[in-house]
């Protein structure tokens, strides 16, 4: 027992000391300079132009396709940039033509023949659409937020050069979507596809351009105007026709969890369509959950003040929300005259702007602060749920006679009063539901071992305590630290288990599960901004046990009351044992990556 | 030796004061980094204009500066002319120094980046200046005006 204990303990000690080594490691890395190297149109707004083509299994279903791509629900993180479907057509008529080998589609013969057929059909169009007018007023507007250090008068110039049209080229994304299959069951289909992501490369362009009557400018030149592949995802889409009464489940955990995309309202002639066909309009949906995943889909603003607020010209209009976490980075020139990027901070939202039709920008505050200044980048980071682990130490009530409720003698020489523990839990964010910063939901175990040596009659046996929890947590941060406070509600128990008997099985006794409710309160360091380390004490109240447990091995549980068992009450002291009290612990914190 | 003394301490306390006053901003641009982009409305040219400043709002003004001096005296990279010529630009050097120092330059630029930093355009350097690049129009047309008025150019020039 004692050797497992300090060996558990061993291993929990050398896990921590590794992360937090680890940890200290990419701090100093990210605080000296997350160098990344600058590339054109790195900061822009990205825009998509999703061109959809069908293989001669699935060509029956290329309206269907076409259809889904042209119906996207809006996103606000980056602009779609559709081509006519007249030019769709001429791709899909490029692509079939093209290598394109469906035994081995992620080959270099395939990602080539797409290349192709996008030079050949869609490109130009493409760049045309990418630099019409609404899209660089569109970039004119996000490039007038601000007024602060004019020095000159201010007037609309309603022109724009051909730098700007560069960074809206080098801009544009170009996910290709295949479809391979569909397969029918009852009511339901699925489809599945690839899609294909490629990026205009503009940056070496010889210019020769044509500025429109209307003001857009583009080249007329393309031999300069390359398409690279950039990665490829497998999609999934599922269509489901539903019963008349049976109504999709739109509850609050959907809200909670959130998704990438917005629902769409079915129309009436939506509401006609069969399992297959939904399956395959739905399909283009799958690109835009993907997209939110790319790095280069992530939100960029720049910071526009740091006092006495931060804030950024991002807000309702890009999807960003309250808790929503900013790294910061300064471009910077070096010796070598070529630019990059440094990381100086790490700000959340706390106050998300409307700038769907006004100029707001939304309001932040620090985390790490290393030097941020006005006109430095924001890259959104965003956190899924925050796992944590804690060794702690609680004070106990453990009856030295609870032994007796196995052997004729006590468990220890004395009452034991604190044990030792391990907790972990995760950490659910709720403001996007609330809209209250820094306000969790959590689910917490902990594992406890008394602190005390049992008696020689119980060598072998193991004694724990088992604590789990939900809790409601609220954070406020002050720069790198935050005090927290949290309220809990849960079940505790204690038991003697691997307790010989004259069978080849084990016995474990324990008492039944007690309620109990705590409240903690802590102090949190932010070492970078996933990895938090702080100390925590509270208080847990947890009512008399009232029931005792046994099981032979694997066995069915059987349950005693007191009531019917007060003898064993009185003589094993259980009106004295007492999981609740103090405790105090060393808290370590990651912010996991969202998984959707 | 007690007057000398007085003088020596005077003196030394003169110098002192005076290291220690911060030398007057000089009113010309830092930086002539300028890129001519195009004409705009016949009487206008837009420049991409680098400015430097211990701060952004330094750089930004330093960067209108350079543009009105690319204008008026050495026409920066790309197709717009100057307003002056050399021997122009070099019989009116006082003249372009008061232009600065009266801050005259203000009433012919704009400055199409209202003050929105554009992050691919904020650079710091090694020594910790801030290079900024912003649009500026110029109003070529005013300017040269006004340059004909005080018969510091001639006024069938070409261009601007």
């Amino acid at each position: 027992m004692k050797k497992c204990f300090f060996l558990l303990i061993g291993v929990i000690v050398l896990v921590l000391s590794l992360q937090f080594v680890a940890s200290i490691h990419a701090n100093a890395e990210e605080t000296k300079g997350e160098v990344k190297q600058l590339i054109s149109g790195k900061f822009e707004r990205k825009s998509l132009t999703i061109l959809p083509v069908t293989l001669s299994q699935t060509s029956r279903y290329s309206d269907e396709l076409l259809k889904g791509v042209l119906n996207l629900p809006q996103t606000s993180r980056f602009d779609y940039n559709n081509i006519s479907p007249k030019y769709l057509k001429v791709f899909e008529s490029e692509f079939r033509k093209s290598g394109f080998d469906p035994k081995d589609p992620m080959g270099e013969k395939s990602k080539v023949a797409i290349t192709n057929a996008i030079i050949n059909s869609a490109l130009e169009p493409i760049v045309k659409i990418v630099c019409n007018q609404d899209s660089i007023d569109d970039r004119f507007k996000r490039q007038q937020k601000r007024v602060v250090t004019s020095a000159a008068s201010s007037g609309k110039i309603s022109t724009t050069g051909e730098q700007d049209a560069l960074l809206l080229i080098n801009g544009a994304f170009i996910p290709v979507i295949v479809l391979y299959n569909v397969e029918n069951k009852e009511n339901s289909a699925t489809a599945t596809g690839t899609v294909y992501w490629y990026r205009i490369d503009a940056s070496q362009v010889k210019w020769d351009t044509i500025i429109q009557e209307n003001g857009s400018i583009y080249p007329t030149n393309f031999k300069d105007v390359k398409v690279n592949f950039v990665s490829a995802n497998n999609l999934t889409s599922v269509g489901i026709v539903r019963k008349k009464d049976e109504k999709e489940d739109k509850s609050a955990a959907g809200k909670l969890l959130g998704t990438a995309t917005k629902d769409i309202e079915e129309s009436p002639k939506d509401a006609k369509l069969s399992a297959d066909q939904r399956a395959v309009k739905g399909l283009p949906e799958q690109i835009i959950k993907v997209a939110y995943t790319m790095e280069d889909f992530k939100i960029r603003g720049v910071v526009q003040t740091v006092d006495p607020d931060y804030t950024i010209d991002v807000g309702k209009k890009e999807d960003a929300y309250v808790d929503q976490g900013y790294k910061i980075y300064e471009t910077r020139l070096g010796a070598d005259k070529k630019p990059y990027s440094v990381y100086t901070g790490f700000i959340r939202v706390d106050k998300v702007g409307n700038n769907v039709n006004n100029v707001e920008d939304s309001r932040a505050y620090s985390i790490i602060a290393s030097g941020i200044e006005q006109g430095h980048v924001a890259v959104s980071h965003d956190q899924g749920l925050d796992f944590y682990i804690r060794p702690s130490y609680k004070t106990v009530n453990i009856p030295k006679e609870i032994g007796r409720l196995v052997y004729s003698s006590n468990l220890y020489n004395e009452d034991v009063n604190s044990s030792i523990n391990i907790d972990a839990g995760l950490y659910f964010n709720l403001a996007k539901v609330t809209n209250v910063p820094q306000l969790f939901i959590g689910i917490n175990a902990s594992f406890g071992f008394p602190n005390a040596t049992s008696a020689d009659a119980f060598d072998g046996t193991t004694q724990s305590t088992l604590q789990v929890d939900i809790s409601v947590m609220k954070k406020i941060w002050l720069s790198r630290f935050n005090v927290f406070g949290e309220i809990n509600f849960g079940v505790n128990s204690f038991s003697i288990g691997n307790i010989p008997t004259l069978s080849d099985s084990k016995l474990t006794i324990g008492t039944g599960l007690a309620y109990g409710a705590g409240v903690n309160a802590g102090l949190e360091y932010a070492f970078s901004a996933d990895l938090n380390i702080g100390v925590q004490a509270g208080y847990r109240y947890v009512l008399p046990t009232t029931t005792l447990t046994t099981q032979l091995g694997d066995g069915e549980k059987k349950e005693y009351s007191k009531e019917n068992n007060l003898g064993i009450w009185s003589i094993a002291k259980l009106d004295d044992l007492n999981l609740g009290g103090l405790n105090l612990g060393l808290k370590v914190s990651y912010s996991l990556p969202p998984f959707f | 030796m007690r007057t000398l003394l007085n003088i020596f301490f005077t003196i030394t306390i003169v110098v002192f004061l005076g290291s220690c006053a911060s030398a007057p901003k000089d009113p010309m641009p830092q930086s002539y980094e300028v890129q001519c982009v195009e004409g705009v409305a016949g009487n206008s040219y837009k420049y991409l204009s680098w400015g430097l400043g211990e701060d952004n709002a330094a750089a930004e003004e330093d960067a209108i500066k350079a543009a009105v001096y690319a204008a008026m005296v050495n026409r920066g990279s790309g197709s717009c002319a100057s307003l002056m010529n050399t021997s122009e630009a070099e019989n009116n050097k006082d003249f372009i120094k008061q232009f600065y120092v009266e801050g005259k330059w203000k009433q012919y630029a704009t400055s199409t980046n209202r003050g929105r930093i554009d992050p691919n355009k904020r650079l710091k350097l090694e020594d910790g200046t801030i290079k900024m690049g912003i649009d500026v129009v110029v109003n070529t047309g005013s300017l040269r005006n006004y340059l004909i008025e005080l018969g510091k150019i001639k006024s069938m020039r070409i261009g601007g």
